[in-house]
């Protein structure tokens, strides 16, 4: 899931200039959820320990307001 | 191969499903409830169930804005609603961290019309959109149950893809308990598919910021509002009713939704009803002589494609018929997912039957299921119970509903741990038989003295709907009575 959420986060940005773009965010986040079935459907693991402390970090930095 | 695939998605089914599947009643349900939510609040208002339809006058209009400045001279941040079809009244509104609250006036000349404070169908809403913790922390965890909802459905899609026609046409409430609820869970979840997938969808985008902060463009931020200057908040401004008239001729007669007072503008804002796209057009006059500053439209492009996606999901633009298909849409979507969580704890009961954790997921399946209706009908009967006259009595509707959540969620506790949680069922479907049947009843009498006089009207829809529940709740014990 954390893998997914890196994906989709890269997605973003792959936009140059507007990660905020509406339209780019509606499609980021159709394909996180086919990402994350698409990774559950996979043989083997993916590695995502170092991803995972990056999701929990993220909402708590800016429910900090950091 | 096959197999493999079927058994991995299984899993992931069963364990997104079941634990977004908890927060996701409690979200579903609320925006099925928050589809009416100005009628629930309506309903809980009965002062205004005398006040006849009227079109809002200058008279009224001036009057209210006459309140609204001597509101903001005591530093308070209000906005001001304008009657609607839904809503014939004007609304001085602040928001209490929750809900939009305020005195309602008479749209012909602007008096108070001295209703009781409540938050109304907007305790539903806001349950909907942030389980009543906020805009940050509510907000990120139905975002993330919506992804799990997604995954849940796509995954559930994978499982029983060759059987999806058989699925939609196969009920069986007398089988094997088990076999029954796997039947209302496939059928309501096939039936109800194109509807879940676009409400759901269209739900995490909207609030897709708060999921990517780093990506956040204002939405998820928590700075004021720009140009926010309190110094000149309480500058006098001109009459509302010529600069009404001129935003009418923009917008066009009756589009008007709401009235903002910053310091350098008084903002009208373009009816959320007036259209699909979702915007906030408006049209700001300068509040020292009421001359029009100019006319500000949502750039088209990127934000009409979020005003599309705003208006499928709150549909504010939709006709009466159009809200009732949502509604039931949503309760038979709530319904479904009802089904799934019974189905998960029916299935470990054989495997984990006694031990603390399927206790817990019992208790926490009950309170969604039953303890959320419980709760909810317990609130309509605050509502009438406590004195309207009370100071903060709005807070302490809220409470009621809270606290009876909590009770159902101990009760069920109780039983589970005791190894009795099919009486704990029947007990909660009684509770909920009592209230719904009976808030007819006590609608009547409560406004007996007032302004009972029966017609169709959103009196008779919110006591017809909870006597329905209370009907299906009866029906429902004794379903589990006779189920062996």
């Amino acid at each position: 899931m954390a893998f997914a959420y890196l994906c989709t986060l890269g997605l973003f940005f792959l936009v140059v200039g507007r990660p905020g773009n509406m339209l780019f965010q509606s499609i980021g986040l159709a394909v996180m959820p086919l990402l994350i079935v698409g990774l559950f459907a996979l043989p083997g693991r993916v590695p995502g320990g170092g991803a995972g402390l990056f999701v929990l970090a993220m909402p708590l930095m800016q429910a900090g307001g950091l | 191969m096959r197999d493999i695939l079927r058994n991995r998605m299984g899993w992931l089914h069963t364990w997104v499903g079941f634990v977004s599947g908890l927060v996701l009643v409690v979200v579903f349900t609320g925006g099925t409830l928050a589809m009416f939510d100005t009628e629930i609040t309506r309903w809980m208002q009965p002062e205004l169930a005398m006040l006849p339809q009227a079109p809002l006058t200058a008279e009224g209009l001036n009057h209210a804005g006459e309140q609204v400045q001597a509101l903001r001279e005591k530093e308070q941040t209000v906005f001001l609603a304008l009657p609607s079809v839904r809503d014939p009244v004007l609304r001085i509104l602040h928001y209490d961290g929750h809900a939009f609250v305020g005195p309602a006036l008479d749209p012909r000349d602007g008096t108070d019309l001295n209703v009781r404070q409540t938050q109304g169908g907007q305790l539903f809403f806001d349950l909907h959109q942030s389980l009543y913790r906020g805009p940050v922390w509510g907000n990120m965890v139905t975002e993330v149950v919506g992804i799990g909802l997604l995954v849940a459905v796509l995954s559930g899609l994978i499982i029983h893809f060759r059987n999806l026609v058989p699925d939609l046409v196969l009920f069986r409430p007398f089988a094997a308990p088990g076999r029954a609820w796997l039947d209302a869970h496939l059928m309501a979840g096939v039936l109800m598919l194109p509807f879940i997938v676009m409400i759901t969808y269209t739900g995490v985008v909207i609030h897709g910021p708060r999921l990517f902060p780093m990506i956040s463009n204002g939405h998820g931020g928590k700075a004021g509002r720009p140009g926010h200057d309190r110094a000149h908040d309480a500058a006098p401004f001109a009459p509302l009713a010529p600069m009404w008239k001129q935003a009418e001729a923009v917008f066009g007669e009756g589009n008007i939704g709401f009235i903002r007072f910053e310091p350098r503008a008084v903002s009208f804002y373009r009816s959320d009803a007036a259209d699909f796209v979702m915007t906030r057009d408006r049209v700001d006059f300068s509040p020292r002589d009421g001359q029009q500053i100019g006319v500000k439209r949502d750039e088209r492009g990127d934000q009409s494609l979020g005003g599309i996606i705003r208006g499928l999901h709150y549909v504010r633009w939709g006709t009466l018929g159009l809200r009732w298909l949502y509604f039931i849409c949503g309760a038979i979507g709530s319904a479904m997912m009802s089904a799934g969580l019974v189905l998960f704890v029916i299935k470990y009961r054989r495997t984990h039957g006694g031990t603390v954790r399927l206790a817990l997921a019992e208790a926490l399946t009950l309170a969604v299921t039953l303890g959320l209706p419980l709760a909810s009908l317990g609130f309509l009967w605050s509502n009438r119970l406590i004195d309207p006259s009370l100071a903060h009595r709005e807070l302490l509707e809220a409470k009621v509903f809270f606290l009876l959540w909590l009770c159902a969620l101990l009760h069920g506790v109780l039983r589970s741990c005791t190894g009795l949680v099919r009486t704990a069922w029947r007990e909660q479907a009684w509770g909920i038989a009592a209230l719904g049947c009976g808030l007819p009843l006590l609608d009547v009498v409560s406004r007996r003295a007032t302004a009972f006089t029966p017609g169709l009207d959103v009196y008779l829809a919110v006591d017809a709907c909870a006597f329905g529940i209370g009907i299906l709740a009866l029906w429902g014990q004794s379903m589990i009575v006779h189920d062996r």
